[in-house]
């Protein structure tokens, strides 16, 4: 918590989904409140459906909450903010019919960079993730985990001061997204982003923030929060030390008996997420 | 949602007395001559009466004769030809791209000739059914039995299954929804073709009551029976999916894999020509066969030799009516499909971008679509007369549903996650539609510019068949009465050239644009 006021704040946020009284009534998040500082890494962790993801586009603009507010860098949230917040899908959210290097290039275009300036900071976002070789590549030519990286390669070209990532490793396999949290970490270190980050993942959530939420079950609550002291760049001796081990065994039990209360619930995702659709353009009117 | 769902209903309802009020007071007040516009009350008063003379049956039955002689022939040799087929992998190779070359041939411009031997009577009707109807059934056929997921084949083949337990138990089964929908195409395609036929020259059927209702300027009873029409119509698209739908059920899922080809079939090795080089050899073979058999027992009234055909092209081709026919026809054609192409593009992302529209008018596109438009090709040409405009008119009635289905379809399966990054990064209306929308649009756009090119051929030709003084459709009927069948074919060879070539363009484009799917 250095600055003052704090890169994302959100208070007393519920999302809700369908009308009051309607039996399909779907309480994705109730009540939740959450600061997050300049340059901290946050993740997010809780069992299936507990609004994780909704609070994610909550933050960013992508929908409205149905009651309680969120401010980024002080300023009330009320559409998307592609100038100061970018986003990585879990999904493979590249354009497939654009190079790597056009699929970087179009999102400044869709942000507004000078036509001049697009070519030089694609090239230079790809170089950061390690991806220079690929620029001509379609992304339908890459593995699931350089696909990510692209994904982060254009996030990282929009120059955003926050990153929200949603799940962003979860398809990949387990050797694979251990290599780029690793290499996460040392972007983290070395830009000082503020990165919000949605898991499912024990490991990564105490290997990657500086502060775990940990949310409750359907209706989603953030029950605890648990802190992380570990400098950034984090490598191979963090992920083998007593300490992460501790912390998430500490963070098993937390979570243990809300993943159990989730498995006897309906699917929470099947409702929600098939309705955010087709409303393009006009700041989220889902 | 239930709350949309009342809305959508409404203005699908709200659209219907629109259409209906809008009718009844130009027919009343807008000038029009009620010879060219009835107004509704006069067209239910007929219609009722219709119903209780029972004067449709006669013609009704000619038409379900014809339908059901048609649909017999076209189904039980489109699918024992097409088992035959599917057998070999080979084989598969060879017929499977001619038959679908030859499905892009409008093949209403061989009516005349049909006309010629068959008279005017049921038998033309019978022959252009079952000729159309033909090509859905045979390919569909290939197409399910030869895509049977190789999985089954080879869990049956391990239990110790026999030839005809694998043919009866799994491979039908298996590739019982594709045959179905093939089924259901020819059928409808068989219906289409005979009212069509009927309402171009014949002695009896719906189509034909419907043409001399027509010219006796009837208009109030030839809607009356526009209406009967689409209402057998709609029963009949209503009955097939009823079946259709429970064969889906029994046959369980779709068990045929669209993906990859050919898995059931056993490849044949060993030597033996290229595909290509077989097909040539095969069309060859079929032009030889037709040169002696023409020569030998044809009657030079009815039926030309290949050769003769052959030099009559190049005559043509030389001849100045022919020229401008072509040139005219041509016209007639990019003029509807741009038209087509227009309306279909902004109505189709219309109905594929907002949900809401798509609830409310996409039914009612489908509803017209399934309609038997040669029935009302009378009313084209009262209401645009019997120049160009009738023409282009009806053939931007027949291209523009597949141009606006796919358009929709297209804009559907775009992946919604797209939309949302596109939107996260701060793209605008215009950039999400020029950037996001189109491009992955693109080759589902060409496939509906495809079968809408197809669709308006055929529309400008049956227009031109129907009533013209020019134009390509006007010298096939007037080669045919002259007998000169020499020029008739050479002109259908022409027309299924052009017909062919647009296809592959159109194809060819499509392969070029599905590059990135890797």
């Amino acid at each position: 918590m250095t600055d003052a006021t704090p890169a994302i704040k959100v208070e007393g946020v519920t999302q809700a989904y369908g009308a009051p009284g309607d039996a399909l009534r779907v309480v994705a998040l109730e009540n939740a409140s959450l600061a997050v500082a300049g340059g901290e890494l946050v993740c997010l962790i809780g069992p299936s459906g507990c609004g994780k993801s909704t609070l994610l586009n909550l933050m960013g603009g992508l929908a409205m909450p149905t009651s309680g507010k969120i401010w980024i860098d002080g300023e009330p949230v009320t559409g998307p903010l592609p100038q100061k917040v970018a986003y990585v899908f879990q999904e493979n959210a590249l354009f497939p019919w654009r190079t790597v290097l056009d699929n970087i290039k179009l999102g400044m275009e869709f942000q507004g960079v000078p036509q001049a300036e697009r070519e030089p900071r694609a090239r230079e976002s790809l170089e950061a993730v390690g991806l220079s070789d690929f620029a001509d590549h379609h992304p339908g030519q890459l593995s699931g985990g350089m696909k990510q990286r692209a994904q982060l390669a254009r996030a990282l070209g929009l120059r955003p001061k926050i990153l929200l990532m949603d799940e962003p490793f979860a398809a990949l396999d387990e050797q694979t997204r251990m290599v780029l949290g690793e290499d996460l970490s040392v972007l983290l270190a070395r830009t000082r982003k503020t990165i919000v980050f949605v898991t499912h993942s024990l490991v990564e959530a105490i290997f990657l923030a500086d502060r775990v939420a940990v949310f409750s079950a359907r209706p989603g609550r953030i029950k605890q929060i648990i802190s992380v002291n570990e400098k950034h760049p984090r490598n191979r001796s963090f992920m083998t030390s007593p300490k992460l081990s501790q912390l998430r065994n500490e963070l098993y039990e937390l979570l243990h008996d809300e993943i159990r209360r989730t498995m006897d619930q309906p699917d929470p995702e099947a409702t929600s997420t098939s309705d955010e659709t087709f409303t393009a353009g006009d700041g989220g009117k889902t | 949602m239930s709350g949309s769902r009342l809305a959508q209903r409404t203005v699908q309802l709200g659209f219907l007395v629109l259409v209906g009020l809008a009718w009844q007071i130009t027919a009343i007040r807008g000038g029009v001559s009620p010879l060219l516009l009835p107004p509704p009350a006069a067209v239910y008063r007929e219609f009722l009466s219709l119903l209780k003379t029972g004067m449709f049956w006669p013609d009704l039955k000619v038409t379900l004769y014809e339908l059901s002689v048609a649909f017999s022939i076209a189904a039980v040799a489109g699918s024992a030809i097409g088992y035959v087929v599917s057998r070999s992998g080979y084989a598969i190779r060879v017929f499977d791209p001619l038959l679908a070359g030859i499905f892009a041939i409008p093949a209403i411009l061989l009516y005349p000739l049909y006309v010629l031997f068959f008279g005017l009577g049921p038998g033309s009707k019978i022959a252009m059914g079952a000729t159309i109807a033909f090509f859905p059934i045979i390919l569909n056929t290939i197409s399910g039995l030869s895509r049977v997921d190789s999985a089954y084949v080879t869990a049956a083949r391990s239990m110790g299954a026999s030839s005809p337990q694998m043919f009866w138990s799994v491979m039908l089964p298996a590739a019982f929804p594709i045959v179905l929908t093939g089924l259901r195409m020819g059928l409808i395609l068989a219906f289409l073709s005979i009212l069509g036929a009927e309402t171009i020259a014949s002695f009896s059927g719906l189509g034909h009551q419907i043409a001399g209702l027509a010219e006796n300027m009837d208009t109030a009873s030839m809607f009356a029976y526009i209406v009967f029409v689409l209402l057998i119509a709609f029963l009949l698209n209503f009955a097939v999916s009823f079946v259709e739908a429970r064969g889906r059920n029994e046959g369980g899922m779709s068990a045929a894999s669209s993906a990859t080809g050919e898995s059931a079939v056993r490849g044949g090795t060993g030597m033996r020509l290229h595909p290509a080089v077989a097909r040539i050899g095969l069309v060859a073979a079929i032009l030889v066969a037709s040169e002696a058999g023409a020569r030998a027992f044809g009657d030079p009234l009815f039926i030309s030799p290949p050769s003769r055909v052959l030099v009559a092209i190049v005559h043509l081709a030389g001849e100045k009516d022919v020229v401008a026919a072509v040139t005219l026809t041509c016209w007639e054609l990019i003029v509807a499909f741009a038209i087509s192409l227009a309306i279909g593009l902004m109505v189709g992302l219309m109905v594929g971008m907002h949900r809401f529209t798509r609830g409310s008018i996409y039914p009612i596109i489908l509803l017209l679509y399934a309609m038997p438009l040669a029935t009302v090709l009378p009313l084209f040409v009262i209401v645009f007369g019997i120049g160009a405009a009738s023409k282009i008119a009806f053939g931007v009635s027949h291209g523009v549903f597949p141009i606006i289905l796919a358009v929709a379809s297209g804009v559907q399966n775009i992946k919604p996650i797209l939309l949302t990054s596109a939107r996260s990064m701060g793209a605008s209306r215009r950039q999400i539609l020029f950037s996001v929308v189109f491009p992955p649009m693109l080759p589902s756009l060409f496939t509906g510019m495809r079968l809408g090119m197809s669709a308006v051929l055929l529309g400008v030709l049956l227009a031109e068949l129907y009533v013209s003084q020019s134009g390509v459709g006007y010298l096939t009927s007037m080669f045919t009465q002259t007998f000169q069948p020499h020029n008739l074919f050479a002109l259908v060879a022409i027309l299924a050239a052009i017909a062919v070539a647009l296809n592959e363009l159109c194809r060819s484009s499509e392969r070029r644009l599905n590059r990135w799917h890797v």
